[in-house]
């Protein structure tokens, strides 16, 4: 990493590239959940003439939270079971609880 | 061409005429005035303007293509009704794109395939505006679930109307 790589601080010591960061984001916005919905809002907004990045960035956070939020704590289990048993192999014990 | 001055009354009149991303002002005019889409120029007759020699390149973002460099949006009408009926009626739009693709093969040229800044494939975006285009004609439900890409009435009829003016004389290869 070079030292004008621009990052982010999640906490002290846990940085991230912008650039990972920015691929995140994009990944997360051209998901089916969403990116039907960022197209509806560019459109929208560019019918009114006032489609502007600063505008359609202030609307983007609320369309991933909105997502986000939704997801319940059955959800947010099924996936951290899904991911236990993907890793199961490789955990030591097996990932059992004991 | 001419050139005019309007005021901010007529500007926002045209944009409410215009289907955005898809119409210029001109566009928008003439559907307004009922006259025929104009024809786009070829790529051959409108010279590429190239950046000086020794410029610095320009990274991370590609060009912007002419529009007669890309697959026409409303080439995009057909294929997308056709795969949503090939896929019963409704679909994830993953599953859709790739139904699509399918169906354009090689009439999805050079640019389309273009990656864009924000990772897309060119052609996968303007997808999502052909699909919000097919919604507000009706074509396509607006309440379907999201990611979900589903057939309305309209466009089951469209499509039947498409399919039958195919196949009358004269009509084939469209």
């Amino acid at each position: 990493m070079t030292e004008t790589t621009q990052v982010r601080e999640l906490t002290p010591g846990d940085a991230i590239t912008v650039e990972v960061l920015r691929d995140f984001l994009f990944t997360v916005l051209r998901h089916d959940a969403i990116a039907d919905v960022v197209v509806e809002r560019m459109a929208f907004h560019a019918r009114r003439g006032q489609l502007d990045a600063v505008g359609l960035a202030a609307v983007l956070p609320e369309l991933i939270g909105d997502v986000l939020h939704v997801a319940r704590k059955e959800d947010w289990t099924a996936i951290a079971e899904a991911l236990i048993d993907s890793a199961r192999d490789d955990l030591p014990g097996g990932g059992e609880r004991r | 061409m001419s050139w005019i001055e309007i005021d901010g009354e007529v500007l926002r009149k045209i944009e409410e005429g215009a289907e955005p991303f898809f119409d210029s002002p001109n566009d928008a005019l003439r559907r307004t005035f009922g006259l025929a889409p104009v024809e786009r120029p070829s790529c051959e007759a409108v010279p590429r303007v190239e950046p000086p020699e020794g410029a610095p390149p320009i990274r991370g973002r590609p060009s912007r293509a002419r529009s007669c460099e890309l697959l026409p949006l409303e080439d995009y009408e057909l294929p997308l009704l056709r795969a949503l009926s090939g896929l019963g009626g409704s679909a994830p739009s993953a599953q859709v794109a790739d139904a699509v693709e399918q169906l354009l093969g090689e009439r999805l040229k050079l640019r389309d395939r273009e990656p864009l800044a924000s990772g897309d494939v060119r052609w996968e975006n303007r997808l999502g505006f052909a699909r919000l285009r097919a919604v507000e004609r009706g074509y396509l439900r607006p309440d379907s679930r999201r990611g979900i890409w589903e057939l309305a009435e309209a466009g089951i009829e469209r499509l039947g109307e498409i399919e039958a003016e195919l196949g009358r004389p004269g009509t084939e290869g469209r």
